[in-house]
């Protein structure tokens, strides 16, 4: 079925738009949320928590993509219950991209009176500057959290090569947010 | 857990980035595009990262007979996939000579027409024809006799590496430092290696320079024309930097004295 047809589901509060979105893409969610969370219970769960989170966004919310927009949901409620994850038991297959990440730009220098909008922005900039292939190496690395050998995979790449790519891209974009101002 | 903010924000970006993607490269590329000499009997592979952070990593040594006719080692390092276009020099004419040569050569000619070869009187020249701002210019006082560029094109003349060797002596000791950079054309799963058809033994060392680099030194045993060697590595922005020498025992001290000179030029954050 396509997108258009899903989100007029939605909009009609008919119950098939989350079997639809299931069928169309379950395995992209489930991915995105297996890679954050790592164990299936914790995964099944966050998917739940996704259908529900999409039944209450659509309406008012009509995505251009559906399946961007599905992922992103399903990315901020894995990372949701990552971060409420105390016990710390969950898989350590996100935890170095993540540890990646506050290397680029650590809490504690991120400039507080700049929103989290501004920096997406910033950074949606800077990736537009890179690359394609750079470019989509970061992206299934940080937005995706894939690892490296399945972005290698992907590509076609040595997992040298996406180590590189990735290298280079914290680099760039370390230096690229000192420039804009947003690191402290 | 801890999650860094930066992690958050990058889940808003622009949804259209999500579905950038570009068609699947399929590999194959024979084993080495950076392939340098370094004398006569000793030949440099190729070049590829390896494991995280700066450096290099020695992953094997073998002599005559463990595998083969030869004894050598293989080195990875950790290299940066600079893009073509930051290298901003005349090299930039580089790829339509290499394009005129992969059409024109030969299946039978010596010529590889994948490499594009020129001399230089110095490093320093060859470096401005490359014009990569992260390619550091050495600077010791020692004689350069000559540099030799290799420019290491692709299947389409694209640039995928460059070796600029550049030949120096100090009285007995003969030098040959090498920097070798990849591009981004270069996705080949290599190793950089030196083997020779004589039966030598290696043995692997490493100290920090004053700039602060790792620099691992691989010495070979003795030569049968009774010369020493050793090679020393040191990676510095993304830059493989090579230097060999080859020495007579009694020279050991001075080989040592110009290898640490070498090394220590590297220094952080330099520009």
């Amino acid at each position: 079925m396509e997108d258009e047809a899903i989100i007029d589901l939605y909009f009609a509060r008919d119950e098939r738009a989350l079997r639809e979105t299931e069928a169309k893409y379950g395995p992209l969610c489930r991915q995105v949320a297996g890679n954050i969370l790592g164990t299936p219970q914790d995964t099944e769960e966050c998917l739940n928590d996704v259908y529900l989170a999409l039944w209450e966004a659509i309406p008012p919310a009509r995505p251009r993509s559906l399946k961007a927009f599905a992922s992103g949901v399903t990315r901020r409620q894995a990372l949701k219950r990552l971060r409420h994850d105390t016990a710390g038991k969950r898989s350590a297959g996100c935890l170095v991209p993540l540890s990646e990440l506050a290397e680029v730009l650590p809490d504690e220098g991120f400039r507080p009176d700049v929103e989290d909008g501004e920096l997406a922005r910033l950074i949606g900039s800077f990736l537009k500057k890179q690359t394609p292939e750079a470019r989509c190496v970061f992206i299934r690395r940080y937005w995706y959290f894939d690892s490296v050998r399945d972005i290698a995979g992907r590509y076609g790449f040595s997992e040298n090569k996406v180590k590189s790519l990735l290298f280079r891209g914290r680099n760039r974009l370390r230096d690229y947010l000192r420039k804009e101002g947003i690191t402290l | 857990m801890n999650i860094p903010r930066i992690a958050d924000a990058l889940g808003l970006i622009d949804k259209d980035l999500l579905d950038d993607e570009f068609p699947k490269r399929h590999r194959g590329r024979a084993a080495g595009i950076l392939l340098a000499a370094v004398c006569g009997c000793l030949i440099l592979g190729t070049i590829t990262a390896a494991a995280t952070g700066a450096g290099t990593v020695l992953l094997e040594k073998f002599r005559k007979g463990d595998r083969g006719t030869e004894s050598g080692y293989d080195i990875s390092a950790w290299l940066t996939p600079f893009p073509e276009e930051e290298l901003t020099g005349e090299i930039r004419e580089v790829p339509a000579i290499l394009r005129r040569q992969l059409a024109e050569t030969a299946p039978w000619s010596d010529q590889d027409p994948h490499v594009y070869i020129r001399e230089f009187d110095t490093a320093a020249e060859a470096i401005r024809f490359v014009g990569l701002a992260e390619l550091r210019p050495i600077r010791w006082d020692v004689e350069e006799t000559g540099t030799t560029l290799s420019v290491f094109g692709g299947a389409q003349g694209e640039i995928a590496g460059v070796s600029i060797m550049t030949y120096c002596r100090r009285g007995e000791v003969r030098l040959q430092a090498q920097a070798s950079l990849r591009t981004e054309n270069d996705d080949s799963d290599s190793t950089f290696g030196v083997r020779t058809t004589e039966d030598l033994d290696y043995t692997e060392e490493s100290f920090t320079a004053a700039g602060g680099f790792a620099c691992r030194v691989i010495r070979s045993t003795a030569l049968e024309s009774g010369f020493a060697a050793y090679e020393g590595y040191i990676v510095c922005d993304g830059i493989l930097y090579t230097l060999h020498a080859a020495y007579r025992p009694s020279d050991a001290g001075l080989a040592d004295e110009l290898l640490h000179l070498w090394a220590d030029q590297f220094e952080q954050e330099t520009r």
